[in-house]
């Protein structure tokens, strides 16, 4: 099954800028609307869950059911009061989670047939799977892959928000044109400003502004997406360090 | 993933996917002000000749001189058009910011070797 493609448009928007913590509370008190919001954020997040169960051993099957189960677990107002709201980030506390949940369920001598093929979060797991099957694992922990897919998820996400405003704004052909200006000089070649100049039909300054905005507004939402995902508004940097240095030990092993 | 599908960055050196239109390690570097100067070159990505060059010696981009640079990665040009040279601004792990380097190449003398950074480059106790 393919991702609820409505979640790009007014569904999304509702949750958009809900953050961890306020899922958390939500749930904590009962509030309508916080298992919609946290499975929100758990449809964004899924394949680097999904790819950590296979990194466990499972095969596709047995970790499409036990990705599907964990959120089925993890839905279940229960499993979110008994965390502390002081524990910070939704990436940590996901994987602490999954850890458990996969802990019981082998346990239970994998008693996860429960809920058959049932789908209890929309999720695109043949193409998970494809793109699981594509990257190479070797000396890598479970764990450090965990942490740069979940980079790369957030990055993507960060991207498919931003092209979706310049497409709002029918801007879309400058988004794709400068798209490749967000990364730092140097770090690759780049058309010369003036041959963008040409095919947008823009002055050489109106182009250099439009790249100064986009990379602002990037930043704006990059930092907007992982906001979601930490308990507090000050640990935004602390996780994009960590995030960096994840990428960094996996090294572009993984795929976008 | 091979090795085909893999490019380096020439900012930072981290390898990253070939499909990615950018760096993601250095845009989230970008995200928490790791990068503020490099930002300010970035506004001029794609310098003519001439402004690379001045007297009788060109000037590297970052980029291009970051594969040598022994100590960490490069933040900014910050003395282009200086008559001693170029000037670089450099930084050591994540956050410590270190000495300026100043490096020479002879124009239309492309098989010269480029002197190590090293050499040009004041060491970052003394910085």
């Amino acid at each position: 099954m393919k991702p609820d493609d409505s979640s790009v448009g007014d569904g999304a928007g509702r949750f958009r800028t809900t953050q961890w913590s306020a899922v958390l509370l939500s749930a904590q008190s009962q509030a309508p609307g916080s298992r919609a919001a946290l499975s929100d954020l758990c449809k964004l997040y899924w394949y680097p869950l999904y790819a950590f169960v296979r990194r466990r051993g499972c095969n596709a099957e047995d970790a499409q059911d036990l990705t599907q189960g964990f959120f089925l677990s993890l839905l279940d107002r229960k499993a979110l009061r008994q965390v502390t709201p002081l524990k910070g980030k939704f990436r940590s506390f996901l994987l602490a989670s999954l850890r458990n949940y996969l802990s019981d369920q082998f346990d239970r001598g994998h008693s996860l047939k429960r809920g058959g093929n049932i789908e209890f979060v929309p999720l695109d797991f043949e193409s998970g799977d494809e793109r699981y099957r594509s990257e190479p694992h070797e000396a890598l922990t479970a764990e450090k892959i965990f942490d740069a897919r979940w980079a790369m998820t957030l990055l993507d996400e960060t991207l498919r928000r931003l092209e979706q405003e310049y497409a709002t704004q029918r801007k879309l052909t400058i988004f794709k044109t400068l798209k490749p200006f967000l990364g730092p000089a140097g770090s690759q070649k780049l058309l010369p400003y003036e041959e963008i100049a040409e095919k947008v039909d823009l002055s050489v300054g109106g182009v250099k502004t439009l790249v100064h905005r986009l990379r602002k507004r990037y930043t704006e939402v990059l930092r907007e997406e992982v906001a979601r995902t930490v308990m507090d508004p000050k640990e935004v940097d602390e996780e994009i360090h960590a995030l960096c240095e994840a990428l960094i030990a996996a090294q572009g092993r993984l795929g976008s | 993933m091979k090795a085909e599908d893999k490019r380096v960055c020439q900012v930072c050196g981290t390898p990253f996917p070939a499909d990615s239109d950018f760096c993601p390690v250095c845009v989230l570097r970008a995200a928490v002000g790791d990068d503020q100067a490099t930002s300010e070159l970035v506004a001029d990505p794609t310098p003519s000749l001439s402004e690379l060059r001045f007297g009788h010696y060109e000037v590297l981009a970052p980029a291009q001189l970051c594969p040598r640079f022994y100590i960490g990665r490069l933040l900014a040009l910050v003395g282009r058009h200086s008559p001693a040279g170029a000037a670089y601004k450099g930084k050591v792990g994540s956050r410590r910011t270190v000495s300026l380097v100043r490096f020479y190449a002879n124009i239309g003398q492309d098989n010269l070797p480029i002197a190590p950074l090293t050499e040009w480059m004041v060491p970052p106790a003394a910085a």
